[in-house]
Parts: structure tokens; sequence; C-alpha cells
């Protein structure tokens, strides 16, 4: 048996006496895309944060290969690419300079001229054209801004990439392409991904399999396929986008 | 007796968070000190730093610099000629603005245009999760964002506290021949001949202290920064309010060790 790639053992989480995650166990497997989905506030990003090492967990473990880990995960972080909700690209940088800025750390392996070409290279990869690489972010769409963001998290071709509600704040279409590309970027780059969105479209389009959180616990977890055939209870609700009519149900 | 036990507990929580205000502090600068001498160094932030603290506050320090000069002639004149001591003008002038006038002036100024920046941009990055970016891209925000900004305001203050002393003088020496009948000739020779190595040694010290404190409080408030527009906006406050008081309450104390 493979040792899993990244694992959660009993974590919790609290914030000013509020119980967010309540001994979460999660497994996440060489190669595999992982959705953690959920309603609003169920902690998904707050699972995520720890996983990163963002946020130290009140108790629990988190393995990464095998491996007991304390924040910060300098190693980890150095193999991983990671999409924000915002885009969270800096203002004071020209786009490209947002994309390499990994490539621009490691001045013995990119000169200034290699990293501009590899972030022009993946800047094309998202759909934007050489002209955006020299505006601000503050000059892009929202649209725009996730895609940079895209490129930024694809840049040093990390092994493992994390992509937080990718498509909140999009319109449709935007968030259909936004999530076709993730799909085509994770195959291409057979990268472990680890998506956390509420949106159902977009889980069923980048993930294989989910961790549905809910009351701070992960209430369900399995293929998407699976999941999208459960046909009672909160689930069900999550799933078709229904109101919460169940006594005890989607804790939102 | 109620209102007795709720008042001490008042005070009891405002004192602990006090306590705890100032360890948290005390940690960043720890914590902060001890990255000045871990690679990278980002030249760029810190040329950057540069060019926002010092090129671009020169207007603001000069003129207040000026004016607090003229001012300082005027009120000294207006005090002086009550025991017939007028000629002390321009050595009192140029000894004031370069020992206390010029780096304290400088530091408020700086604190008000500089830290709360400071504080604004960090504060922002930390809401929209730039910081968290930082970190996921293999780079550690305190070092990135806080040591270039803390190295260039200590190295650069001293040099605006130097520029706000020649121009405080300059505006005591206006105001001191064109208006109070001194000779130019005269006012400058008394403006220089009772300045010491060690005043304006003591003055750019301060300047450099100043420096140091208002950069570190605009990053600590910035860091620790609420969400929101509204936590954006109180850690700035907080920044301004913050280092003017250290700054008054270190100049004190570097006051008493060079007195």
């Amino acid at each position: 048996m493979t040792t899993p790639l990244i694992q959660l053992q009993d974590i919790t989480k609290s914030f000013n006496q509020t119980l967010v995650l309540d001994k979460i166990n999660m497994v996440v497997n060489e190669g595999e895309s992982l959705a953690i989905i959920g309603g609003s506030g169920a902690g998904k990003s707050v699972a995520l944060k720890i996983v990163l090492g963002l946020l130290k967990a009140d108790s629990g473990k988190v393995l990464i290969n095998g491996k007991i880990s304390k924040p910060p995960f300098d190693k980890f972080l150095s193999e991983i690419g990671m999409l924000f909700q915002g885009g969270a690209l800096f203002d004071s940088l020209p786009v490209w300079k947002n994309v390499a800025f990994k490539l621009l750390r490691d001045k013995k392996k990119y000169s200034m001229e290699e990293a501009k070409h590899i972030a022009v290279e993946k800047l094309a990869r998202v759909g934007l054209n050489n002209r955006v690489a020299e505006l601000y972010p503050a000059e892009l769409s929202g649209g725009m801004q996730k895609r940079v963001g895209l490129a930024r998290a694809i840049a040093a071709n990390p092994a493992i990439l994390f992509f937080d509600e990718p498509t909140t704040g999009l319109d449709p279409i935007r968030a259909a392409n936004i999530s076709s590309l993730i799909r085509e970027l994770v195959e291409e780059t057979s990268a472990t991904a680890i998506t956390v969105s509420h949106d159902m479209t977009c889980v069923k389009q980048i993930a294989d399999k989910v961790n549905f959180l809910n009351k701070c616990k992960i209430a369900w977890s399995g293929t998407v396929e699976d999941f999208e055939s459960v046909s009672d209870g909160v689930i069900y609700h999550f799933v078709n986008g229904l109101p919460s009519v169940i006594k005890g149900g989607l804790d939102i | 007796m109620d209102l007795v036990l709720s008042s001490l507990a008042s005070i009891g929580r405002g004192t602990l968070n006090v306590f705890e205000e100032v360890g948290k502090l005390t940690l960043f600068v720890i914590s902060t000190l001890g990255l000045f001498f871990r690679k990278p160094f980002y030249f760029r932030e810190f040329a950057r730093s540069v060019m926002s603290i010092g090129f671009f506050s020169l207007p603001v320090i000069g003129l207040t610099a000026l004016f607090t000069g003229g001012a300082l002639a005027l009120q000294i004149y207006s005090g002086g000629s009550r025991f017939n001591s007028e000629s002390a003008v321009p050595a009192i002038v140029s000894i004031g603005m370069v020992r206390e006038l010029g780096p304290v002036l400088c530091g408020l100024m700086i604190a008000g245009r500089v830290g709360s920046a400071i504080a604004a941009e960090i504060g922002t990055m930390k809401v929209t999760d730039q910081l968290d970016a930082l970190v996921t891209l293999s780079t550690n925000p305190k070092q990135y964002l806080v040591i270039p900004r803390v190295a260039a305001a200590t190295l650069v203050l001293p040099f605006l506290t130097g520029v706000g002393d020649i121009l405080g003088i300059l505006g005591g020496y206006l105001v001191g021949t064109l208006k109070l009948n001194f000779s130019s000739q005269t006012y400058l020779s008394q403006a220089v001949q009772f300045l010491e190595t060690a005043d304006v040694v003591s003055g750019l010290v301060k300047g450099a202290v100043f420096g140091f404190i208002v950069a570190i409080i605009g990053c600590y408030c910035g860091f620790k920064s609420g969400m929101g527009a509204r936590g954006v906006g109180k850690a700035t406050t907080q920044s301004v309010a913050l280092s003017s008081i250290l700054i008054i309450a270190s100049n004190f104390v570097l006051t008493e060790m060079f007195f």
C-alpha cells in the first residue's frame, strides 16, 4: 500500500471558542484530484490553510508523505502552486512578475529574461496575451485576475495544485472556462489537485473524489459520481441546490 | 459593590490587554531582528522603500522644518527680548532644530505619511490573501515586506533629519535677516559657532531610531490588521498613534542619554 501524499489526522480547529473543524480526517493520494466541498462557512478554506501550514490546528496531525509536519512547511511549499479565491495578486508588480514571482526568487536557475519568457508562456496557456503581461493587476477584470492567478500557480510546474474557490465571483461562462482550464492543466501536468469549492458544476468538472464538510465534520467521502447519486438528506439538497428542510440539515 | 467590581475588572482587562500588546510587539521586533541577518535580502523592495520613505517625503519634511525654524526664531526673539537676549536667536534656533525639533518633527511627519501607508499596504495585503500568497510562493512575508522597509526607514531618516535641520536653520535665518534685523553674516556665524558635533550626531541617531520605530510599528499594525476595510483603517490609525507616542517617549530617553 502506498503512503498517502497528504493526510490529516483528527484535526480540530476553533476560532474564539467557535468550533470550525472537529477531528476531521482526510487522505489525498498522489495524482488524485480531491474536492473539499460544503456550504459557506463550513471550514473548507480553514482545512486547506491547515494543509498548507498557513493556520495551525488546535490538535491533530498533518502528515506529508507519511511524515508528521509542523508549520512552516518550507519544503512542501516549494512543490506546490495555489490559486486564491480573489487571485491574491501583488498590486505593486506587473502581471508577468506576479506570474514569475517564484522563478525570480531562484536567480541561479532562471535569469530575468528566462523567467519573463516562462511567465508569458504560462499566460498564453491560460488564454492571456503578451499585452496583459505588462499591465498591473488593478487594470484587469476579475476573470483575468483569476487566470493570472492560475498562470502563477502553474509557473514553476508544481507537483501539487491547490484551488480555493476557483469559480466564485465569476459569471457562468467564465466559471465553466476556468473549470475546464483547471481540468486540462491538472491532466497535462499530472499534478495532485485539491480544490475547495461550493460550486457543484466546477467540482464535477475538476475532481475525482469528494470530501463533504458539514457541521465541522467530514459528513461524506467518495467519488464524484457516487456523491451525485445520493438521493436523500443534506447531500441531495446540496447537490441540487435545494433549501435545507430537514431538521439538523445543512449547517448554513 | 457591583459597580466597583466591574470598574476593577475593566481596569484589569485593560492592563492585561496592554501587556499582551507589548508582548506581541516585542516578539514581532525580535523575530524581525533575527531575519536581518538571513538571506535573501530584497534589494528591489529596499530601493522602492528608500524612494517612497526618503525621496517622496522631502517636500513634507522640508516645508515643516522651514516654517518651524521661522516660527522658532520669532518665539525666541520674543522671549529673549524680555531679558535682552535677542542675540541668542541664531544659536538657539540651530541647537534647538538640530538636537530636538529636527528629528522629532521628521519622525512625526514620517509616522503620519509613511507609517500609515505601510500599515495600510500590508493590512490590505493581509485582507486580500496576498500575505498567504507570499507564503505559498516560498517567501517569508516578514523578510519580503518588513526587513526592506525597516532597513530603508532606519537608514533614510538620518538624511531626512539632516535636510530638516538645514532647512529649519534656513527658516530661522530668513526670519532673522528679513524681519528681525540680523545681518546675514552675524546670523550664520552665531548659528554655527555654538553648534557642536555631538549635537548633530545626537540628532541623527534620534532620526535613525525614529525611522526604525515608524517602520516596525507600521509593519506590526499591518500584520495584525483585522479583516475588511474597517480593520485596515483601524490598523492605519493605530500605527500613527502608537509610533507618535513611541517617538515622543523614546525622544525623552535619548535626550536623557545624550544630555
